[in-house]
C-alpha cells in the first residue's frame, strides 16, 4: 500500500500549500472592505462622517491590528473548527451560512449537468467509435460546433428563445418568487423549471468534448491486438465493445471527468451570472467586488479542496480500473 | 411563462404564515390593491438581517420597521419633522438635548414604547464603540420621566443633531437587552415601532405588511410591500419596463422614451442628491497650482456632458458646492444665482497669466517646464464617468490641457483616492440635510492626511485656515446670522480654490408606478427623498402612499 500512502502524503502537502495561498492572495488585493461599506452607507442615505470609518472597522472585527503570523495561525485553527468568520458583504451573517445557502444550488445544478454531460458524451462516443465510418461520424463535428459557441452567448440565445420569445421557461433566479424553499412539491418543481435552461446550456457546451475524446480513443483502441483477439475468440460484439474497447478507452475521460468534477464549484460563475442563479459563483463575484476576505477564503478553500479530493478519488479509481498504475506506482 | 397574479391570504398576527394560492415564476405583479413591489438594488441571495445598527441590513430596517426620533429631509429645506419624538430642546450651549417623546406608541408586539427604550438605545451606543458609528460624545443618558429623555454630551453637538435624532433607530429594551452582541445580531424577527412589519423572508424576496396599530392615524394605507432581489441593473430595467416593479431607483437610458411615455402610470421624480466632481490633488503635481484647477473648471462644457451622458437630468453645479434649489438661502450673496459655466478663453488667459506657455503640440507647459498633462483615475466599468471623461478630454485639449483617463478597479480606486496617489479622480460628494456636512467632511483640514496615509474623507488634501474657522463657527452656534456669514466666508474660499472641481449636480432618478398606489414625492412636493433604498426616507414615503380608489 505504499502507493496509497505516498498519494495521501502528496495530497496533504498540496492541501497545505493551497490553504496557505488562500490566506496570502486575497491580502495582496488593493482596497479595504470598510471603504466599500462606507460607500454603501452613503448611497443609502446614511451620514458618513469621518468618525464612521473606525466604528465600522471595529464592528467588522478589524479594530486590533493583529500581526500577520497571528492571523495566519488563527486562520489555520479556524479551518479545523469550520469557523470561517463573518462575511463583510453580508455582515453580520457568518460565512458558513452564506456558503450553506449557495453551495447546494451550485452542487446540484453543475454537478448533475456535469454528470449528465459526461455520461451522455462518453456513451455516445463509445457508440460512435464502435460504429466508425457510418453516418454517426457526423455527430462529433456537430457537437464540437455547439461547444465552440462562446458559453455566455449560447446561454443568452437560449434565454432569448425559451425565456423571452416562447416564455416556456423562467428567465432568472433559482426558484419562483413567493415559493418558500423547502421540500415541498411546489418548491422542487419551481427549482427544477429554473434549473432546466442553465443545466441544458452546461450540457450542450460540454458534451462535445467528451464525445470527441471518447470516440477517438475508441477508434484507436479498437485497432489494438487484444480487441482483435477478443473478436477472434468469438465474443459477443457487445462484450467486446464495453469490456475490452470501452474500458480501456475511457481512462483519459475519467481523468478529465475528475478535473471537471473538481471545477463544479468554481466553473459556474458565468452560468450563474447569466441566469442569476443563487449559487457559489455569484457569491464569489460579490465577495471579490467587496474585498470580502473571509468569504473569498472560504470559497477558494472549498474549490481547492474539491479539486484535490476529486483528483485523489480519480487517482484511486484509476488504480482500480487500470491495474498497471498500481504496479508502476 | 407569464407571471400569474399572486394573492396572499393574510392571516392576522405576527409570524402567521401566508397561504399561497397561486404562484408566478418572476416578479409577480400583484395588481389591484394587494402589494407594492420594490427593488432596492439588492442582488443575489438576500440575507435575513434587520439589525438597524449594521450598514448591511435590509433597507426597510432603517425607517420602515425601526424609526428615528425626528425626520430630516434631504430633498428640501425643511425643519426636522417629529417622528417618535414630538419636540426637542437644547441646553448647556449645545451640550444637552432633551427629547419629548410621542405618547401612545407601541412596539409591534404590543409592548408600549417609552423613554426607557430611547434611553436604552442611546446607552447601547454610548457603551459600545462599534455601535457608535458617528462617535457621538455621549456622557450621560437619562430617562427623566416616562416620555422625556435627556442626553448629555462632552462638547456642543448642534451640527450632529442629524446623527442623534435623524439617524439613530430606536430598538425595544425588552428584547434587545437580552441580545449578547448587538453589533452582529442578525435580528431576523424584528419588532419595531414602524408602519410595516416583516411578514415573511426568503433569500429571493421578503414581504412587509401593514402595522395596524401604527401611531399615525390612518397610516399606512397600502397593505403590503414585497422587496425582491434581481441579478442587477439590466434585469431590473427589464422588470421595470415590463411593468413588474412599482418602486425603484435605476439609471434608465432615455427614460422619457423607454419608460415614462409608455404608460400614463409610469412616472419618475428626480431628487438633487450629490455632486459629481474631479477631486484634485492639492498637494502634489500640477494640480496643486490653483491656476490649473481654475482652467480645468472653465475648460469643459457641463451641459454637453449632461445631455450626452445623463439624459439632461442633471444640472450645472453652484460654485458654492451645495445642492440647489434646496440650499438656496445658504449661498453667499456674490455667488447667488451663479452656476458653473465654460469659458475657454478665460481658462487660457488664466494659464498664461500664471506663466504657462503653449508647447509645440499645443499643450501648455508650466513655468518649471512640465507638460500640462493630467492623469484622471476612474473606476472601471462606471460607464457614465468614462463617457464624461471623454467629453472633457476632447474639450480640454482645445485649451491646451491634456487629460489622460485611466480606469482602475474599484478597490484600487478607493485605495489610491484615500492615500493621495492620484492627480485627478472622478467621484461623488455626498452631504446631508443642509450644506454643512459636505463642507465639513471634504474641506475640513482635520479630515485629511499626508500623502501615503488615509485621508478621511478630505481626499483633495485641502487645508485652509479660513475654512476651518468657518466650519468651527457653524458647528458651535445656532445663530442663523452667524452661520450665514460663516458659510459665505467658506464659500468664497472654496469657489476660488476649487480643490474639488464640480462637474454636475446629480439627481437620483426614482421610478414609480401610479397604477395602484399614489401619493409619491414629486418635483413640486419633495416631502422625502424618493429613492427606494434611501433611509429613513423610504419609511416616510411608504407610510404616505395611498391606495388608488
Amino acid at each position: 500500500m505504499t502507493h496509497v500512502r505516498r498519494k495521501v502524503l502528496f495530497y496533504l502537502v498540496a492541501a497545505w500549500a493551497a490553504v496557505t495561498l488562500n490566506f496570502i492572495i486575497p491580502r495582496m488585493m488593493p482596497g479595504d472592505p470598510v471603504d466599500i461599506l462606507l460607500a454603501r452607507m452613503q448611497q443609502s442615505g446614511g451620514p458618513v462622517p469621518p468618525q464612521a470609518r473606525s466604528a465600522i472597522a471595529t464592528a467588522l472585527g478589524q479594530g486590533g491590528d493583529a500581526n500577520i503570523l497571528v492571523q495566519y495561525l488563527t486562520y489555520l485553527g479556524n479551518l479545523f473548527t469550520g469557523d470561517f468568520g463573518v462575511s463583510v458583504t453580508y455582515f453580520p451573517t457568518p460565512v458558513a451560512t452564506v456558503l450553506g445557502q449557495s453551495l447546494p444550488w451550485t452542487v446540484v445544478l453543475v454537478g448533475v449537468s456535469t454528470i449528465v454531460s459526461f455520461v451522455l458524451g462518453v456513451g455516445l462516443g463509445t457508440f460512435a467509435g464502435w460504429k466508425r465510418g457510418t453516418w454517426l461520424d457526423g455527430v462529433a463535428p456537430l457537437t464540437t460546433f455547439i461547444a465552440a459557441i462562446p458559453y455566455f452567448w449560447l446561454a443568452l440565445v437560449l434565454l432569448f428563445v425559451f425565456g423571452s420569445v416562447l416564455q416556456l421557461l423562467p428567465l432568472s433566479g433559482g426558484y419562483g418568487y413567493s415559493t418558500d424553499p423547502g421540500f415541498s412539491l411546489e418548491f422542487l418543481s419551481s427549482a427544477f423549471r429554473h434549473a432546466v435552461l442553465p443545466g441544458v446550456t452546461i450540457v450542450l457546451s460540454s458534451v462535445g468534448g467528451w464525445l470527441l475524446g471518447m470516440r477517438n480513443m475508441m477508434v484507436s483502441t479498437l485497432s489494438a491486438d487484444y480487441v482483435l483477439t477478443a473478436e477472434a475468440k468469438g465474443l459477443r460484439p457487445r462484450r467486446v465493445m464495453l469490456a475490452y474497447a470501452a474500458r480501456n478507452a475511457v481512462l483519459p475521460s475519467v481523468t478529465g471527468f475528475a478535473v471537471s468534477l473538481g471545477f463544479v464549484v468554481s466553473g459556474s460563475i458565468v452560468t450563474e451570472a447569466v441566469f442569476s442563479y443563487p449559487g457559489v459563483g455569484y457569491v464569489l463575484l460579490q465577495a471579490v467586488k467587496n474585498n470580502d476576505y473571509p468569504l473569498m477564503q472560504a470559497i477558494f478553500l472549498v474549490i481547492t479542496l474539491t479539486v484535490l479530493a476529486a483528483n485523489f478519488v480519480v487517482d484511486m479509481l484509476h488504480s482500480v480500473i487500470d491495474p498497471r498504475t498500481r504496479e508502476a506506482g | 411563462m407569464r407571471a400569474h397574479l399572486t394573492r396572499r391570504t393574510l392571516l392576522g398576527g405576527v409570524g402567521a404564515g401566508a397561504a399561497l394560492v397561486a404562484t408566478g415564476c418572476s416578479a409577480a405583479a400583484g395588481r389591484g390593491a394587494s402589494e407594492l413591489i420594490v427593488y432596492t438594488g439588492a442582488t443575489g441571495q438576500l440575507t435575513n438581517n434587520f439589525n438597524p445598527f449594521t450598514p448591511t441590513s435590509n433597507p426597510p430596517a432603517r425607517g420602515i420597521i425601526y424609526e428615528p426620533l425626528m425626520f430630516f429631509n434631504q430633498a428640501r429645506d425643511d425643519e426636522p419633522t417629529p417622528q417618535l419624538a414630538e419636540s426637542y430642546e437644547w441646553s448647556e450651549e449645545g451640550r444637552r438635548i432633551t427629547f419629548r417623546l410621542r405618547k401612545g406608541v407601541t412596539w409591534s408586539d404590543g409592548t408600549p414604547f417609552d423613554s426607557a427604550d430611547v434611553a436604552f438605545t442611546f446607552e447601547l451606543i454610548r457603551r459600545e464603540e462599534s455601535l457608535n458609528t458617528y462617535a457621538l460624545p455621549i456622557t450621560d443618558v437619562r430617562a427623566v420621566d416616562q416620555h422625556t429623555v435627556s442626553l448629555g454630551f462632552s462638547r456642543p453637538v448642534y451640527a450632529e443633531l442629524w446623527y442623534v435624532a435623524g439617524y439613530t433607530f430606536m430598538v425595544p429594551e425588552h428584547l434587545w437587552s437580552k441580545v449578547a452582541d448587538p453589533a452582529t445580531h442578525p435580528n431576523t424577527d424584528p419588532v419595531g415601532t414602524g408602519a410595516f412589519e416583516l411578514e415573511s423572508f426568503s433569500p429571493q424576496d421578503y414581504v412587509l405588511t401593514r402595522n395596524r396599530s401604527y401611531w399615525q392615524e390612518g397610516k399606512p394605507e397600502i397593505p403590503a410591500m414585497r422587496y425582491i432581489s434581481l441579478s442587477g441593473n439590466q434585469a431590473a430595467t427589464k422588470a421595470l419596463l415590463a411593468g413588474k416593479l412599482d418602486w425603484t431607483t435605476l439609471v434608465v437610458p432615455r427614460i422619457d422614451r423607454t419608460y415614462a411615455s409608455r404608460r400614463e402610470t409610469n412616472n419618475y421624480v428626480a431628487t438633487p442628491l450629490y455632486l459629481t466632481v474631479l477631486i484634485a490633488n492639492t498637494v502634489r503635481g500640477l494640480t496643486s497650482d490653483v491656476a490649473v484647477r481654475k482652467a480645468l473648471s472653465l475648460g469643459f462644457d457641463r451641459e454637453q456632458i449632461n445631455q450626452l451622458v445623463y439624459n439632461g437630468k442633471s444640472e450645472a453645479p453652484s460654485p458654492a458646492m451645495l445642492l440647489l434649489p434646496r440650499d438656496e438661502r445658504y449661498v453667499a450673496p456674490e455667488l447667488r444665482g451663479k452656476r458653473m459655466r465654460m469659458d475657454q478663453r478665460r481658462a487660457r488667459r488664466i494659464l498664461e497669466q500664471a506663466g504657462y506657455q503653449r508647447g509645440e503640440d499645443g499643450i501648455f507647459v508650466s513655468p518649471d517646464g512640465e507638460r500640462l498633462s493630467l492623469a484622471l483615475k476612474i473606476t472601471s466599468g462606471y460607464t457614465d464617468y468614462i463617457s464624461a471623461a471623454n467629453v472633457m478630454r476632447q474639450q480640454l485639449e482645445k485649451i491646451g490641457i491634456e487629460l489622460v483617463p485611466r480606469e482602475v478597479s474599484y478597490a484600487a480606486f478607493t485605495a489610491d483616492r484615500n492615500n493621495g496617489e492620484f492627480q485627478l479622480a472622478i467621484d461623488n460628494l455626498y452631504g446631508g440635510p443642509g450644506p454643512y456636512y459636505l463642507y465639513n467632511d471634504f474641506y475640513n483640514s482635520a479630515n485629511t492626511a499626508p500623502i501615503g496615509e488615509q485621508a478621511n474623507p478630505n481626499y483633495a488634501r485641502f487645508r485652509d485656515g479660513t475654512v476651518d474657522a468657518a466650519l468651527e463657527a457653524i458647528g458651535s452656534t445656532r445663530d442663523e446670522e452667524v452661520r450665514q456669514r460663516a458659510y459665505a466666508r467658506l464659500q468664497r474660499v472654496i469657489a476660488e480654490q476649487l480643490p474639488y472641481v464640480p462637474i454636475l449636480q446629480r439627481n437620483a432618478v426614482t421610478q414609480y408606478r401610479t397604477e395602484a398606489f399614489t401619493g409619491w414625492p414629486s418635483e413640486d412636493d419633495q416631502y422625502a427623498v424618493a429613492a427606494a433604498q434611501f433611509a429613513p426616507d423610504l419609511g416616510i414615503v411608504a407610510k404616505n402612499l395611498k391606495v388608488k380608489k
